[in-house]
């Protein structure tokens, strides 16, 4: 089997409204990428159906190394701390060709 | 009132979806869909008032103008003392205050297709206004909702929900912003003759694709029905009231200082009872994040949309007939 290297997957369920934000999380850590998807459901900010802007969610994907989990999460945290309707998981993953991936 | 009037498709459209919902119908529209229809929706809007606009009188559209900044500014102010007297915390004030200052384009699209069928005759400028109220009631519900914060956050500096001139720019590049004005300023523009070319598209398909739309928004309408325990009878009955006080203050605007005719004074009081749905929720997302999307959301386009379509409007003409001596 090839070899397989641990990393940290975030997920972030927010709305779509803040994929702007969450990509400018990324960036700032020069992270070597992310994936967004479309979503729908039902949280703390209610009903979100997809049919228009303000309630319709997103589902941001991030894959990063262990040292730059802490630094990321503060920025998260921040969004939180101001209010922002935000689910963030964060689980162990593992990746296929560690170089695709930002240190 | 003669509810026969209530008999057309833009109505009929929504009370389907509305209806589907309720019977639990696998009917499913695709999520973008509905932004799609409402992109072109609102650049059809924006189209036919700029060609209005170019043969408008300039001072009647100016005047128009003028009372619906008043509308637009005055409006959020009082559904914002209302909600503070029902006890709500400031923040949600600020942020449904903001919606019922702006406006529905499916609410004001209904109600000009109810006039077509009666055919009965608007002056045009209420198109204008509607373009021109969607940015005002953002301003208002941001400066509340920084008058609400108070010095909560002064520590957090850095935060874009402190920078004004971000969230003003944000207030009018919101994309509904960018099609009406984008749509009025090419309307104006451009010669009739190559108007022409765009006609059959904007003009002769738009009833049909308001439908489809409205279609989707009573759907949207009948799922947050169950969200009515959630924000709680008072919110529901503001819901309701709100669109009364707005239609009011909006029918003695159309009527005495615009002085419009029974369909123009109809759709000003349109204007002042609907809340928007499309341009402010988002709006609001970045700017109040504190506030609760459910209540917002739900208020706009699970109560005072249906009410308006269903039980404003003819109200509204009523109203508006009385006050025209019709």
């Amino acid at each position: 089997m090839p070899l397989l290297h641990p990393m940290k997957l975030i997920n972030i369920v927010a709305n779509m409204t803040l994929e702007e934000r969450l990509v400018d999380i990324a960036e700032a850590h020069a992270t070597s990428g992310y994936t967004i998807l479309e979503a729908r459901g039902a949280g703390s900010a209610g009903l979100q159906t997809g049919a228009l802007e303000g309630g319709s969610n997103i589902l941001f994907m991030l894959v990063i190394t262990e040292s730059k989990l802490s630094e990321v999460m503060v920025d998260i945290e921040k969004l939180m701390k101001r209010g922002h309707h935000l689910a963030c998981f964060v689980s162990d993953t593992q990746v296929l060709r560690r170089e695709k991936f930002a240190d | 009132m003669d509810l026969s009037n209530l008999l057309i498709p833009a109505v009929l459209f929504f009370a389907l979806g509305f209806l589907a919902q309720g019977v639990k119908s696998d009917l499913k529209f695709p999520p973008e869909l509905a932004k799609a229809l409402s992109i072109y929706l609102l650049l059809g809007i924006g189209l036919k008032g700029g060609i209005e606009f170019s043969h408008a009188h300039l001072g009647e559209a100016v005047e128009a103008v003028g009372a619906a900044l008043v509308l637009g500014f005055a409006l959020p102010i009082l559904a914002y003392a209302i909600l503070l007297a029902g006890r709500l915390d400031k923040l949600n004030a600020s942020a449904i205050a903001a919606h019922y200052g702006s406006v529905s384009a499916g609410t004001f699209l209904t109600a000009i297709a109810y006039l077509n069928a009666q055919q009965i005759t608007y002056e045009t400028y209420p198109v204008i206004m509607l373009a021109i109220m969607e940015s005002p009631a953002i301003i208002v519900g941001l400066l509340l909702a920084r008058f609400s914060r108070g010095s909560k956050t002064k520590n957090d500096e850095d935060a874009r929900e402190n920078h004004m001139g971000e969230l003003l720019k944000d207030a009018f590049t919101n994309g509904s912003v960018i099609l009406l004005f984008g749509g009025m300023f090419i309307g104006y523009i451009v010669k009739p003759n190559s108007l022409a070319t765009i006609t059959p598209f904007f003009s002769t398909l738009f009833m049909g694709a308001l439908s489809l739309f409205l279609l989707e928004m009573g759907m949207e309408a009948g799922k947050r029905i169950g969200e009515f325990k959630r924000v709680g009878w008072f919110l529901v009955a503001f819901g309701v009231l709100m669109p009364l006080v707005g239609g009011g203050v909006g029918l003695l605007m159309g009527h005495y200082w615009l002085g419009f005719g029974m369909g123009g004074t109809m759709l000003v009081a349109v204007l002042g009872a609907s809340a928007s749905y499309i341009a402010v929720p988002p709006a609001m997302r970045l700017a109040i994040p504190e506030a609760n999307p459910s209540y917002y959301l739900t208020l706009s386009l699970g109560v005072t949309f249906p009410f308006n379509v269903i039980v404003g409007i003819p109200i509204y003409h009523y109203f508006a007939a009385r006050l025209a001596g019709v």
